[in-house]
């Protein structure tokens, strides 16, 4: 316990206090204020920021750029969906799943339980070989691991029904239970960043070839990471998949993958701050945009529909943060309360 | 085995690079609180030689062995657990993490409070004042004194030094050498130092013996003022050179 440094600590608790604050207030904006549309969008909020923190828990402190983890998240999702469903229902449209999955019928807790099991497994196989990887090919194994996955989920039709996803998923997520998840992932995340662990990893992202003369073991460092990453991502994945009720392999691919890292980019790798305030930014393009994608009339000129308008508007948004603000909104900077001066 | 003697020591170890040798049979021991001086002109191969001791470089042939361990060839981190730590000759700080953070990182095992022993490192560097800054936006000097004060806070026994006066002025150079000699005499630490170093005055006055390297070979050793009057040296090294040092 020694080696975990009090001062660390207590920045990383103090900063978990406000990013709570935050979701508290989002939560009961949602619970007594906002009408039902806007709630549910409040609650997509605080799902996404989960999974975009559980990026940056790897991202953030290694330096690495991943695109595996939508393939965590895919993972994860299904995992949970398949668990969480009625035996009638996997009788009905997954007939030929083992007789002991159809009989499973998981409370949220144990599919949550599940997921993580199941994407840490996955993540233990795909991290070990990664992990020993030269920092400038890991990103391309990553993504070589994203397509993988994504070709597995669509073609596995016993298990994922392939491209007409899964349906009848129940909702068993409350948008206090989805508060709950986004405070505990973001309270791991932070104590991760705050732990020895976490600390080792950010040495090994700035020089590991010094690292390394200095003690740290570059790959197992890397490994914890990802793992913790991945368990992060699970969590927030398995109540994703509980909230959204049907979904299919499209959900986990490209697309998903460039909105999740612009998120994390535009916000700020550094920080986990800087994940959740790129969440809700790119939230609100994308909920200010949507009606627009549809086609609009400015008086008498009917403008047609504009299928993609918001991957265009966000990809400009990160392409010009790239260019004036590299380290993202936050950089490497938590929310904190201003220092003191001694 | 019996009681594993308490040294590090190279035997006959040779590094070729694709033709060059950089190092021919070379040798050399360090006992728990000496300072040994490697001295010699630049592309003699010292750099190299520190790069196979922390196992940085697998050498062609030869033995590296620790405290009675033989870690020829053995990853760093290993060979830093065996208790070697060492500076780069260009500095490589953890440039995006504050100073603290820096020392912090590589801290293994702790008795006491991790923060406690990174600011007595700091405070035993003069850089405590520091501790919050980001070691990139650190002047170049205040930059080697991070790296030393990290290489100590992994504990070692054997530390080694590659050039941590360049680029140093008068001052800043007195200082490294008040701190290294605290460091050797400091009997809690019980460590020896391998410093590399081109500035003679400091190399003499601190060092209990020097080796030095030419052409990857080791034209001599022994006492600093022996040395500093070996023919074959004064030709090799200090010949090239107008002498920097006076008395
Ligand atoms: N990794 C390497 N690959 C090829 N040649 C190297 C490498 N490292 C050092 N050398 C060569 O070995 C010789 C000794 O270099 P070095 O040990 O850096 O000398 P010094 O530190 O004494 O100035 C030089 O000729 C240098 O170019
Ligand atoms: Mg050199």
């Amino acid at each position: 316990m020694n080696t975990f440094s009090r001062r660390r600590l207590r920045n990383a608790f103090i900063t978990w206090a406000m990013l709570a604050t935050v979701f508290l207030v989002v939560t009961l904006l949602a619970e007594f204020v906002l009408d039902r549309g806007q709630s549910r969008m409040a609650t997509e909020f605080m799902i996404l920021a989960s999974l975009v923190v559980a990026i940056q828990s790897y991202v953030g402190n290694s330096g690495l750029l991943s695109f595996g983890h939508v393939a965590f998240f895919a993972v994860g999702a299904y995992i949970a969906g398949l668990a969480a469903m009625s035996p009638e229902k996997k009788e009905q449209f997954l007939p030929n799943l083992p007789d002991w999955v159809i009989s499973l019928e998981a409370s949220l807790p144990l599919a949550i339980l599940i997921a993580v099991i199941g994407v840490a497994i996955f993540a233990a196989f795909t991290g070990v070989p990664i992990s020993r990887m030269h920092q400038s090919v890991i990103p391309m194994a990553t993504l070589a691991l994203l397509v993988m996955t994504h070709t597995v989920v669509n073609l596995w039709d016993d298990v994922t029904r392939g491209t007409r996803g899964l349906v009848s998923v129940p909702d068993l997520v409350t948008t206090w239970t989805v508060f709950a998840t986004a405070v505990a992932i973001t309270g791991a995340a932070l104590l991760y960043a705050a732990s020895p662990a976490g600390l080792r990893l950010q040495v090994v992202r700035e020089d590991p070839i010094a690292a390394a003369a200095l003690g740290i073991r570059v790959a197992a460092t890397r490994f914890t990471g990802w793992m913790v990453s991945a368990v992060l991502m699970a969590i927030g994945s398995a109540v994703w998949a509980l909230n959204s009720l049907a979904f299919g392999p499209e959900q986990f691919f490209f697309a998903q993958t460039f909105s999740l890292l612009a998120m994390l980019i535009i916000g700020g790798t550094g920080s986990v701050t800087g994940a959740i305030a790129g969440t809700a930014i790119v939230s609100v393009i994308n909920e200010s945009l949507r009606g627009l994608e549809r086609g609009f009339a400015i008086g008498p000129i009917q403008v047609p529909e504009l299928p993609g308008l918001i991957q265009l508007v966000v990809a400009l948004a990160l392409l010009l943060l790239l260019i004036w603000r590299p380290a993202g909104l936050f950089g490497n900077r938590e929310l904190s309360i201003p220092r003191r001066r001694r | 085995m019996s009681t594993p003697e308490r040294q590090l020591a190279v035997s006959g170890v040779t590094m070729r690079f694709a033709g060059l040798v950089a190092l021919d049979d070379v040798s050399l021991s360090l006992k728990r609180g000496e300072v040994l001086g490697v001295i010699g002109p630049n592309g003699s191969g010292k750099s190299t030689l520190v790069n196979v001791i922390s196992g940085v470089l697998a050498p062609t042939s030869g033995t590296v062995v620790i405290d009675g361990h033989d870690v020829t060839a053995v990853a760093p981190p290993i060979i830093s657990r065996h208790g070697v730590a060492r500076s780069f000759q260009t500095v490589r700080l953890f440039r995006r993490l504050s100073v603290r953070d820096n020392v912090a990182g590589v801290v293994r095992k702790a008795k006491r409070p991790v923060d406690q022993i990174v600011d007595e490192w700091l405070e035993r560097l003069g850089i405590l004042h520091l501790a919050d800054r980001l070691a990139g936006d650190l002047a170049y000097g205040l930059q080697r004194r991070v790296e030393i004060a990290r290489a100590l806070a992994t504990g070692p026994g054997y530390l080694l030094l590659d050039e941590p006066a360049a680029g140093l002025n008068d001052t800043e150079s007195a200082d490294l050498e008040r701190v290294i000699r605290s460091i050797a005499e400091d009997r809690e630490l019980d460590c020896g130092v391998l410093i590399i170093d081109h500035d003679m005055r400091l190399i003499t006055s601190l060092c209990d013996r020097l080796q030095v390297l030419f052409n990857g070979k080791t034209i001599a050793e022994g006492i600093p003022s022996d040395v500093r009057n070996d023919p074959a040296v004064v030709e090799a090294y200090l010949g090239t050179r107008p002498s920097p040092a006076k008395g």
